[in-house]
C-alpha cells in the first residue's frame, strides 16, 4: 500500500508542480502574486471542450485550449496588473483575483455549475508495474512538468532572453534603461505562465474525466503554498515542493487521522515562514530572482 | 425649474407605463423553490428545478388553479445551510403559499426550523436524513424517501445476493448531513442485522466533497480488503469514486443511499456491482410516469445534454408536489389576493392529512411524522444501466 500511496502522492504532486512552476514565473518578474492562475486553469479544459463538442479534432482542441489560456494571461496583464501602482500593496493581488472571479462567473453563466464529463479520447493506458498502479496521463504530467523546468531554467540561465528577464527581476528600472523592453518581456512571462496554467487544468481534466466551473480552487490553494514553501520565485524550488507536497499530502491522508492532512499542508508553511523563511531554494525576497 | 420636474414625472410615468400594469404581476398563485442550484448539490438543483417547472407547465396550461397561473418563486441556496435559512426568509416575505425544497439534508436542517417559525409549509423532495421533518413539526414536509426501508431492504437484498460476505469498509462525505447519517446511523443496525461487519465503524475514511483526486482512498480501502463497500457520498463524488475503483480494479460489490439512480453513475459504475434505492421507478408501466419521463428526458437532453436525463425520485417528488401543491390551493380557493397566512395553514392541513394520493406510479400518503410513505425500491448497476431488482 506505501508504494501505491507515494505514486499517488507524486502523481498529485505533478500537478501541484506545473501550478506552482506557473506562478513562480510571475512572481519572480513582477513580484505581485497572480491570483487569476487558478481560473486560467479551470477556463482552458472549458475552451477544449467547447472545441470538442463542436467537433474539432482532440490535439486541436487541446492546443487552443492553451492558446486561449495563453492569450486570457496577457489580458489579464494588461487589465489587472499593468495599471495597477507597483506600490500597492495589495494591487495585483486583487486585481488579478477579480479577473479570475469574473472569469469564473462567465464560465458558470455559460455552462453551468455542475460538473460536465470531459474526455479527449486521447488517453494514455495506465501502467502496472508490479501490482503498481500509475495513471497514464498524470505520469505524463510528472515528466512534462520536470522537462518544462529544465527547459525555463535553460532559457533563464543561458538565453538572452533569460538575461533580460533576470534583469527586469533584479531592477526593472535599471533593466529598461539598458534597453529591455520591460512590457514585451512582463507580456511573454504572461503568455508562458498562463499556458501552463492551462495545460494543467487539461491534464486534470482528462485524468479525471470532468469539468466544472470551481475545479481550480482548491489546487490554487495548495499551489500558493508550493511557491512560499518552494522558495519565491525559485522554479527548481516549485517543482520539489509540489512534489513533496502531494506525496507527504496523500500519506496524511492515508495514514493520519481523518481531516488532519489539510492542517498538514498549512502547519507546513507556517514552519517554513517560522525556519526557513526562504523556502527550499528560494533567495530572500529583498532579491528578486525569476 | 418646474419644466424639468414636470419632464422628470412624465418620463417615470412612461416607464411605468411601458412596464405594464403592477396587478398583472399579481395575478400568479406563488409557489416558493428554495433550491440548490449552484454548489455540491446543483445537480440535484437543476433537475429538481426542471421538474417542478414542467408540471407547473401543464397544471397552467389546464386553466391554473381557481383561474390563476401558478408562478416559482426561485431562491439559490447554493447548497449552503447558511444560505438556505435566507432563502427560506426570503420566500417568506415574498409572500409565497408554500415553498418546495431543500433538497438536501444539510440545507432541510437549517432552513426547516426557519419555515417553522415563519409559519411557511416546506416540502423537501429529496432529504432522506432521519427526524428532519418530525422535529421540526407541524409545517415541514418530505416528499422524499424514508432512509432506513430503503437500506433496510437493499442490505437484505445484498444478503441473499453475498451470503458469504462479511466485511464493509465505509466512506463518508463528513459535510454531508445525509450521508453521515446514513453511514452513522441508518446504515450499521441493517448491516449487523443481516450478519456484516462495519470494519471501520471507528474509523470512517473521510473523503470532503472537494476532493477531486480519489487514488488515495481507494488504495487505502484496497488495503483493508473489504467484501463490500459503502459509500456516503454525493452522487458526483460517487462518480469519480467508482472511476477510480475501477482504475484501481477494486471491484468489489458497493451500495449506496439515496440520489445515485443516474445513468451516469451505472455507466462510472463499469464492472462493479453497485446497488442503490430509491421510492421511484422511472420505467414503470404508469402512463403518467411515462409521460412525465418522456417530457423530463427530452427536456434534460436538450438543455443540459451532459447530464443526466431519466428523472430520479427528487424529481418525480418536485413533480408530484406541485400536483399535490396545486389541488391544495384549489381547496382552500387560493386567489392572488388571499392572505398568506390563512393560505399556508390551509395548504399545511391539507398536507398533513394526505392519503393514498395517486403519485408517480404510486400511492402516497403522509405519516405523523410528515414523511411521505412511498414504495421501497432497489436497484442494481449493470451493464451502465440500472435495473430494478
Amino acid at each position: 500500500m506505501l508504494g501505491q500511496q507515494i505514486i499517488n502522492g507524486l502523481m498529485l504532486g505533478s500537478v501541484y508542480a506545473l501550478i506552482g512552476v506557473g506562478y513562480t514565473l510571475v512572481f519572480g518578474v513582477l513580484r505581485m502574486l497572480n491570483l487569476a492562475h487558478a481560473y486560467l486553469f479551470m477556463a482552458a479544459p472549458f475552451v477544449a471542450f467547447l472545441a470538442i463538442k463542436n467537433g474539432i479534432p482532440s490535439p486541436v482542441a487541446l492546443i487552443a485550449g492553451m492558446s486561449v489560456s495563453a492569450l486570457l494571461g496577457v489580458l489579464l496583464y494588461h487589465l489587472a496588473f499593468r495599471p495597477i501602482p507597483r506600490h500597492h500593496a495589495l494591487g495585483g493581488f486583487v486585481s488579478s483575483l477579480s479577473f479570475g472571479v469574473v472569469l469564473q462567473v462567465i464560465v458558470v453563466n455559460a455552462f453551468g455549475s455542475m460538473k460536465i464529463p470531459f474526455g479527449t479520447g486521447l488517453s494514455l493506458p495506465d501502467l502496472e508495474l508490479g501490482g503498481l498502479i500509475l495513471s497514464g496521463v498524470q505520469a505524463l504530467n510528472l515528466v512534462m512538468a520536470t522537462a518544462l523546468m529544465i527547459g525555463l531554467l535553460v532559457v533563464i540561465n543561458r538565453t538572452r532572453l533569460g538575461r533580460n528577464l533576470r534583469a527586469l527581476a533584479q531592477n526593472e528600472s535599471a533593466a529598461s534603461l539598458l534597453g529591455v523592453s520591460v512590457r514585451k518581456h512582463v507580456q511573454l512571462t504572461f503568455l508562458v505562465s498562463s499556458a501552463l496554467a492551462g495545460l494543467a487544468g487539461m491534464m486534470v481534466a482528462e485524468r479525471f474525466g470532468a469539468i466544472s466551473a470551481y475545479m481550480g480552487d482548491t489546487y490554487a490553494i495548495k499551489a500558493l503554498a508550493v511557491v512560499v514553501i518552494g522558495g519565491l520565485g525559485d522554479l527548481r524550488g516549485a517543482m520539489v515542493a509540489g512534489v513533496l507536497l502531494g506525496i507527504f499530502e496523500v500519506l496524511f491522508q492515508a495514514y493520519a487521522p481523518p481531516g488532519w492532512s489539510e492542517a498538514f499542508v498549512w502547519l507546513l508553511l507556517i514552519a517554513t515562514f517560522l525556519f526557513k523563511p526562504e523556502g527550499i531554494f528560494g533567495m530572500r525576497t529583498s532579491r528578486r530572482e525569476v | 425649474m418646474n419644466t424639468r420636474r414636470q419632464w422628470i414625472v412624465a418620463a417615470c410615468a412612461s416607464m411605468l407605463y411601458l412596464a405594464g400594469p403592477p396587478a398583472l404581476a399579481q395575478q400568479t398563485l406563488k409557489i416558493g423553490v428554495n433550491l440548490e442550484r449552484t454548489g455540491s448539490g446543483a445537480s440535484y438543483g437543476v433537475h429538481m428545478l426542471m421538474a417542478a417547472q414542467i408540471a407547473l407547465e401543464e397544471i397552467n396550461s389546464a386553466q391554473g388553479v381557481n383561474g390563476h397561473k401558478l408562478e416559482l418563486v426561485i431562491e439559490d441556496n447554493r447548497s449552503s445551510p447558511e444560505q438556505a435559512v435566507i432563502a427560506t426568509r426570503n420566500l417568506d416575505n415574498a409572500g409565497v403559499f408554500a415553498m418546495l425544497g431543500p433538497i438536501q439534508s444539510s440545507q432541510c436542517r437549517t432552513a426547516f426550523p426557519a419555515a417553522n417559525r415563519a409559519g411557511l409549509v416546506a416540502i423537501s423532495t429529496g432529504s432522506g436524513a432521519p427526524g428532519l421533518t418530525a422535529q421540526n413539526r407541524p409545517w415541514t414536509f418530505r416528499n422524499a424517501a424514508i432512509d432506513q426501508f430503503i437500506i433496510d431492504e437493499l442490505v437484505a437484498n445484498l444478503r441473499k445476493r453475498y451470503p458469504q460476505a462479511k466485511n464493509v469498509v465505509a466512506v463518508v462525505d463528513p459535510k454531508d448531513a445525509y450521508n453521515s447519517f446514513l453511514v452513522k446511523t441508518v446504515a450499521p443496525p441493517a448491516l449487523e442485522k443481516n450478519g456484516f461487519t462495519l470494519v471501520n465503524k471507528d474509523a470512517l475514511i473521510e473523503i470532503p466533497n472537494d476532493v477531486a483526486d480519489f487514488s488515495v482512498f481507494v488504495t487505502r480501502i484496497k488495503a483493508m480488503n473489504p467484501d463490500i463497500v459503502l459509500l456516503g457520498l454525493l452522487f458526483e463524488q460517487g462518480k469519480g469514486f467508482l472511476r477510480e475503483a475501477n482504475r484501481q480494479k477494486l471491484v468489489v460489490p458497493m451500495f449506496a443511499g439515496l440520489g445515485y439512480l443516474t445513468e451516469t453513475v451505472a455507466e462510472a459504475a463499469g464492472g462493479i456491482d453497485l446497488w442503490a434505492g430509491q421510492p421511484f421507478d422511472p420505467n414503470a408501466a404508469d402512463p403518467k410516469v411515462r409521460q412525465f419521463v418522456q417530457t423530463f428526458k427530452a427536456r434534460a437532453e436538450k438543455e443540459m445534454p451532459s447530464q443526466y436525463s431519466t428523472p430520479t425520485y427528487i424529481d418525480a417528488g418536485a413533480y408530484e408536489s406541485m400536483y399535490i401543491v396545486a389541488d391544495a390551493l384549489r381547496q382552500a380557493k387560493a386567489t392572488p389576493q388571499s392572505a398568506p397566512k390563512e393560505i399556508r395553514e390551509k395548504v399545511r392541513a391539507h398536507l398533513a392529512g394526505l392519503k393514498s394520493y395517486a403519485g408517480l406510479g404510486n400511492q402516497l400518503s403522509i405519516n405523523q411524522d410528515g414523511d411521505a410513505v412511498k414504495p421501497t425500491l432497489v436497484y442494481r448497476a449493470s451493464g451502465g444501466r440500472w435495473a430494478k431488482l
